[in-house]
């Protein structure tokens, strides 16, 4: 038995996921006690979407989400998450699996416990020929809320998004930091327990993602809503996520706090060290995994990076070993071990490929 | 609240997309305007006689002055029949033959446009208006109070008064236009005899003043007589352009929902309270007020150009509720079609597609002959509505009579909106 609040391990077996006849081979997935304690907001289980052609865009996908918690889902474009996301609010039906809300099947739901999510799209979907406050009083009536309240909401939103001057602007006026800015409005307008937030900051100006995010930092922090929170972006995953789902491909590949999945690839830092011949690569990564301390030494892209607890006071003997090994450095850059990093040692592969 | 919200949205969506709006209302007002340009508007700026029946039933006056009989109405039938276009040697009226039991008919045939019965006491009463107005004149000049003296040369005032009837229907364009112009004919030839009067008193009273405003004695009464048959093809047309610009309907509103389909913002829609019927009701008493307002405006367009309906205010009522009945089964079909499409060019390609040949097959074009085809397409709002306009506005029929076709409309619209609403709701209101 672990003990509470600890990571733990888990090795799950061959899994028939329903939506092919196949059995995936053993994973691991490491999840974190926390996880399963405590009432779950959202619970998947063995997620599968097929599209019409034979694409899996979700494959057996399994998590829970508790209430309170800013769930974080990582992944590169195209792992699944807003294809998981528009199954977890009802707008696509699994091929296989199910999705329960405060444990009730999501097709099966209330209309009360659907009025308890709110969502906010990738794209930016709001009615181009109504002003803000239309756009967010609309939303408001939508969900029963009286004329009085939901202007009140609607002007309290736009102050916190920073839009009180463009209220009564249509729109299509905007410019499309400030539409991305309406559209989270929208989500949170009827003040829902649960917020699902699919890629709020993409393609936002640096003022307006400070506004977002400032925003959902506020959220997180009044531990009242349960905050989903899909993004490619590592420092955001990282800096708000109680949790972070790593999925790539349609399937789940880690679930940790961003400290442990940091942790679990290796303490410390990385080193980045560009050769001036990369072909040199192989040679001074056969070097450098010889090194005593030297935890993970893999070439991504260009580059060759060392991951070691005090890799800054390692960087001698490390320039000495390549040297023997006839690897010229023509660049070193240290900094702090990533999400990023985890994606990479689990793919292979960078979040933005 | 949540479907009042949809209308109220969809409405300020489309009133703020000028550009559109603009398309979707002038869109059936020009096509209106093309046909009827075509049908019958080829004399149009030209002068042409109105064709009007006199009936004068005037048995005259002796002439107490003169010593002779006289016979006003004659006169006055005289003078209309001279009256000439300005600048012009056309005649104004062209009088025509017949009888006071004819004239009913003649009128409902549009033979003629109006029809004037001068009463038999006409003359009577232009005598008596001729002495009043001398008296009047008269006696402004020297009191009420010398009068007995003087009674001997002051004419005898008379008791009698008349009033000329000009009859037609006020649904023809023609007799607007004529009852117009004999009223004013008819008022100027009373201000012609009171000036005679005048005359012929200034002989011997040289001070007399001449004939003041009030007009005793002779009147002119306007009647009403609605439910005459048309004039003109274009008469017959107008109705099923009418329904035919209705039809056009179903294009904005399968676009309209179907970019809210392609925009995701109905994606918004479906997840919060609302309901399939708030969504498509809401978006159905927008488009209905839309669609009201393109009835009155292809109405407008229609009688500029020289539709001319018939049964008055009556009729026009029934016709505006058909055409809003009509509208609403667009929107539903409109609906329909939007459940089918997976994006506007579809939506809009197939709209076409099913509106243009309706508009064929419920005779807006073509009238067909009765049979099992006829029977069929009834079954169609747009033909009950085709019939019923017909009916109200071109043959002057009354509300009795077109009730059918406006059940029939309720009840066709009733069950399209019913499939509309299930077929969007299943496609388009479901997960994915």
């Amino acid at each position: 038995m672990s003990e509470p609040g600890r990571d733990v391990r888990v090795i799950r077996g061959a899994v028939s996921c329903g939506c092919h006849d196949s059995v995936r081979p053993a994973r691991e997935v490491s999840m974190s006690e926390e996880g399963d304690a405590g009432p779950v907001a959202i619970e998947l289980e063995n997620l599968c979407k097929t599209f019409p052609g034979g694409v899996r865009a979700v494959d057996g996908l399994s998590l829970k989400i508790k209430r309170g918690e800013l769930f974080g889902f990582l992944g590169p474009n195209g792992a699944g998450k807003t294809t998981s996301i528009r199954m977890m609010v009802g707008l696509l039906k699994p091929t296989s699996g199910r999705v329960t809300v405060e444990g009730r099947p999501i097709e099966k739901a209330p209309r009360e416990l659907r009025a308890k999510i709110g969502v906010c799209p990738q794209e930016i979907v709001v009615w181009n020929l109504l002003t803000c406050k239309e756009n967010l009083t609309l939303i408001g009536a939508m969900y029963d809320l009286p004329a009085g309240e939901a202007k009140k909401r609607a002007d309290a939103l736009l102050a916190a998004m920073q839009l009180t001057d463009k209220a009564d602007a249509l729109a299509n006026t905007l410019s499309g930091g400030m539409k991305r800015r309406l559209n989270v409005a929208m989500a949170l307008v009827h003040d829902p327990d649960i917020v699902v937030l699919d890629e709020p900051t993409a393609g936002l100006d640096p003022q307006s993602r400070l506004v977002v995010t400032e925003y959902i930092d506020g959220l997180r922090k009044g531990k009242e809503k349960t905050i989903i929170l899909t993004t490619h972006m590592m420092d955001i995953a990282d800096q708000f996520s109680d949790r972070v789902a790593i999925i790539d491909h349609g399937k789940l590949l880690q679930l940790d706090t961003p400290e442990n999945l940091k942790d679990r690839i290796g303490k410390g830092d990385v080193l980045e060290i560009a050769l001036l011949d990369p072909s040199e690569s192989e040679t001074a990564i056969a070097a450098l995994k010889k090194v005593e301390g030297i935890s993970e030494a893999v070439r991504i892209e260009q580059k060759v990076e060392v991951r070691a607890l005090d890799v800054a006071g390692k960087i001698p003997q490390i320039l000495r070993v390549l040297d023997e090994a006839g690897a010229r450095v023509s660049d070193l850059s240290l900094r702090r071990n990533t999400l990023e990093d985890v994606f990479i040692t689990l793919t292979g592969r960078r979040l933005r490929e | 609240m949540r479907l009042l919200a949809i209308a109220s949205k969809s409405l300020k969506e489309r009133m703020r997309n000028r550009n559109v709006l603009g398309i979707q209302l002038a869109f059936p007002a020009v096509f209106m305007l093309v046909f009827g340009i075509a049908f019958s508007l080829g004399g149009l700026g030209k002068n042409q006689p109105y064709d009007v029946l006199i009936i004068n039933e005037d048995r005259g006056t002796f002439l107490d002055h003169a010593g002779t009989n006289f016979s006003y109405g004659e006169d006055l039938t005289g003078l209309i029949r001279g009256v000439t276009f300005e600048n012009s040697t056309l005649p104004m009226f062209k009088l025509s033959n017949g009888t006071k039991e004819e004239s009913r008919d003649m009128l409902m045939d549009r033979k003629v446009a109006c029809v004037v019965v001068i009463p038999p006491e006409f003359s009577e009463a232009m005598e008596a208006l001729a002495n009043a107005t001398i008296r009047r004149a008269l006696t402004s000049l020297v009191g009420e109070g010398v009068v007995p003296a003087s009674e001997a040369i002051l004419p005898v005032k008379g008791q009698v008064d008349a009033t000329v009837r000009i009859e037609g229907d006020f649904g023809y364009m023609a007799f607007g236009a004529a009852q117009a112009l004999l009223r004013g004919i008819l008022d100027a030839y009373i201000r012609g005899v009171q000036a005679q009067a005048i005359e012929s008193a200034l002989r011997y009273f040289p001070d007399v003043p001449g004939p003041d405003d009030p007009q005793d004695h002779v009147f002119t009464e306007v009647v009403s007589v609605s439910g005459t048959k048309m004039s003109t093809a274009f008469d017959y047309f107008a109705p099923g352009i009418m329904i035919f610009g209705l039809l056009l309907g179903v294009m904005s509103v399968a676009e309209s929902l179907a970019k809210e389909v392609e925009e995701k913002t109905l994606s918004r829609l479906k997840i919060s309270l609302m309901t399939s019927f708030d969504y498509l009701a809401g978006s159905l008493l927008s488009w209905t007020l839309f669609g009201a307002f393109q009835v009155f405006m292809l109405f407008a367009v229609a009688v500029a150009i020289g539709f001319n309906w018939v049964g008055g205010l009556g009729s026009l009522s029934v016709a505006v509720f058909i055409g809003c009945l009509v509208a609403i089964s667009s929107v539903a079909l409109g609906m329909l079609i939007a459940g089918f499409a997976k994006n506007q060019e579809q939506a809009s390609s197939l709209a076409t597609l099913i509106a243009v040949p309706m508009s064929f097959v419920v005779g807006v074009f073509i009238a067909f002959p009765p049979g099992l085809f006829t029977e069929l397409t009834g079954l169609l709002p747009w033909r009950q509505g085709l019939v019923g306009l017909l009916q109200s506005l071109t043959y002057g029929a009354k509300f009795g009579k077109v009730l059918p076709n406006i059940v029939a409309i309720g009840v066709e619209t009733a069950v399209l909106f019913a499939v509309g609403l299930f077929v969007f709701s299943r496609k388009k209101m479901q997960a994915e």
